[in-house]
């Protein structure tokens, strides 16, 4: 949700008044006929959901949503997981564990707020910024995928060690 | 028949590419190619044109414009909605920026031959070209991803050749150093001053053959708040970087009108470049037109950001 209303796929307007265009929900399709991949920038689709609420996502966005999302839910339920069972394998010994876990998300709404943040950084420091930002939500999602096969891995030992 | 799974890659590596390159193949900037101080000017600017973001039409033109009665368009659009105004064959349209925000280019026709709609979203300026090139072929007109000074390139569908929207001449490709004819008599005001002084005009309908967010603005606050984010060769204090004049450029020369000073003073004789004009209030539009003293047709004047009107024109004087 945060990452769409941050790519600006999601809006919220409290003027925009967007019953004027017709009854609400409304929901205009993209024509699909001749197309090429740059054109999959394009919103997918625009629902105009309440007065004040549009959402446009692009095709990359949602894929983005789906994955990241999904990426973010099962490290969580591996976390609530760990929690639960507190196997000894879960302790991290006081380490600065928590910058792996934060990394990934992290990466992800920088990615997502980089428009904002070239903004404020200005003109000359954009051109540094700009060449890295293609990779960073590819990154996020390998660490997240990382972090999730190690936890994974960690509960798996612990549990076989218990049955033993 | 077996595939190899090596020959899948591959094919499905090539299909990948063809899809993810630009359909269109602009000119590229190369050495430059000096012959007189105009070429080198050309050359300056071809080299100065960065990339926007989008590739060439990711920014896709209104290409077959339907229109609204003004009726149904009062539904759609509240009073104090931006429009580009223009009469077409002796019929005033209104384009809301909140329609060509999203398209910066509209691709009509008038009289039978092609104009040219363009709105540039980070100059803030709209201004008419015919689609008519200098060796009588008709054009059409495409937004290329790139900039300069801040400003939209265009590129026609003919030769591919690059147009920055403010400087109106070719800086790359076939017809490098050729000037687009501008046509004057566009304005931009509100949709409820435009339709109370044109009530049988039309407006653009949102059925462009794209899904856009419609009724909201992709570029926040950039039009109040101060800084630019793309370079811009030439810069000046004198006035807020996002502050309205109306340009006005003959025969090289050019004359800023800053709109909101110019309110006060209502009419002004003006000469630019040799080109006896007239600049004047309009009242009910809230807005400066400029005519020819000679003829009284309407000549090429338009709002744009100072920041950008100075870039483009650094000799330009200031109507005070």
């Amino acid at each position: 949700m945060l990452y769409l209303l941050v790519a600006k796929a999601l809006v919220i307007d409290p003027a925009a008044h967007f019953s004027r265009f017709g009854a609400l929900p409304s929901l205009v399709l993209s024509p699909l006929s001749d197309r090429s991949l740059t054109d999959w920038l394009e919103p997918a689709f625009v629902l105009y959901l309440t007065d004040a609420v549009v959402l446009a996502p692009s095709v990359p966005a949602i894929l983005t949503v789906l994955v990241l999302g999904a990426l973010v839910g099962a490290n969580g339920a591996m976390g609530v997981e760990a929690i639960v069972r507190r196997p000894p394998a879960c302790a991290t010994g006081g380490g600065p564990w928590w910058i792996a876990a934060v990394l990934p998300s992290f990466l992800a709404s920088f990615s997502c707020c980089a428009p904002t943040v070239l903004l404020l950084l200005g003109a000359g420091a954009a051109g540094a910024v700009i060449s890295v930002i293609p990779f960073v939500v590819p990154v996020a999602a390998l660490l997240l995928l990382g972090s999730l096969a190690w936890s994974a891995r960690r509960l798996e030992r612990t549990t076989v060690l218990a049955a033993a | 028949m077996q595939i190899g799974r090596r020959r899948l890659l591959i094919a499905s590596g090539a299909a990948f590419a063809a899809a993810c390159a630009p359909r269109v193949d602009l000119p590229a900037g190369g050495a430059p190619a000096a012959s007189g101080a105009a070429a080198d000017e050309l050359d300056q600017i071809s080299q100065a044109i960065t990339s926007g973001g989008p590739p060439p039409d990711g920014i896709p033109p209104v290409e077959k414009p339907a229109y609204l009665s003004i009726a149904e368009a009062s539904k759609q659009w509240k009073d104090d909605a931006l429009v580009d105004t223009f009469t077409v064959d002796g019929q005033a349209r209104a384009y809301p920026r909140f329609i060509t925000v999203w398209h910066e280019i509209v691709n009509e026709s008038a009289g039978g031959k092609p104009i040219a709609i363009t709105y540039c979203p980070l100059t803030g300026s709209t201004l008419v070209f015919s689609g008519q090139l200098a060796d009588g072929r008709a054009t059409s007109f495409g937004t290329s991803g790139m900039l300069y000074n801040s400003n939209l390139v265009m590129y026609d569908r003919v030769t591919k050749s690059l147009w920055p929207q403010l400087f109106g001449v070719a800086v790359r490709g076939e017809r490098r150093g050729e000037r687009l004819t501008e046509i004057g008599g566009a304005v931009t005001t509100t949709f409820g001053r435009w339709k109370a002084k044109f009530p049988a005009g039309v407006v653009l309908s949102k059925e462009t053959g794209h899904a856009r967010a419609y009724g909201t603005w992709p570029y926040g606050d950039y039009d109040s708040a101060p800084g630019v984010i793309f370079p811009v060769r030439f810069t000046d204090a004198r006035f807020p970087e996002k502050k309205l004049v109306v340009g006005i450029r003959a025969n090289g020369a050019a004359l800023a009108i800053p709109k909101d000073e110019f309110a006060q003073r209502r009419e002004a004789k003006i000469e630019v470049g040799g080109r006896e004009l007239v600049a004047q209030y309009d009242t009910e539009l809230d807005a400066v037109r400029v005519l020819d003293r000679r003829t009284l047709e309407p000549v090429s004047a338009y709002n744009v950001m100072w920041f950008a009107w100075y870039a483009f024109n650094p000799k330009t004087e200031v109507l005070r």
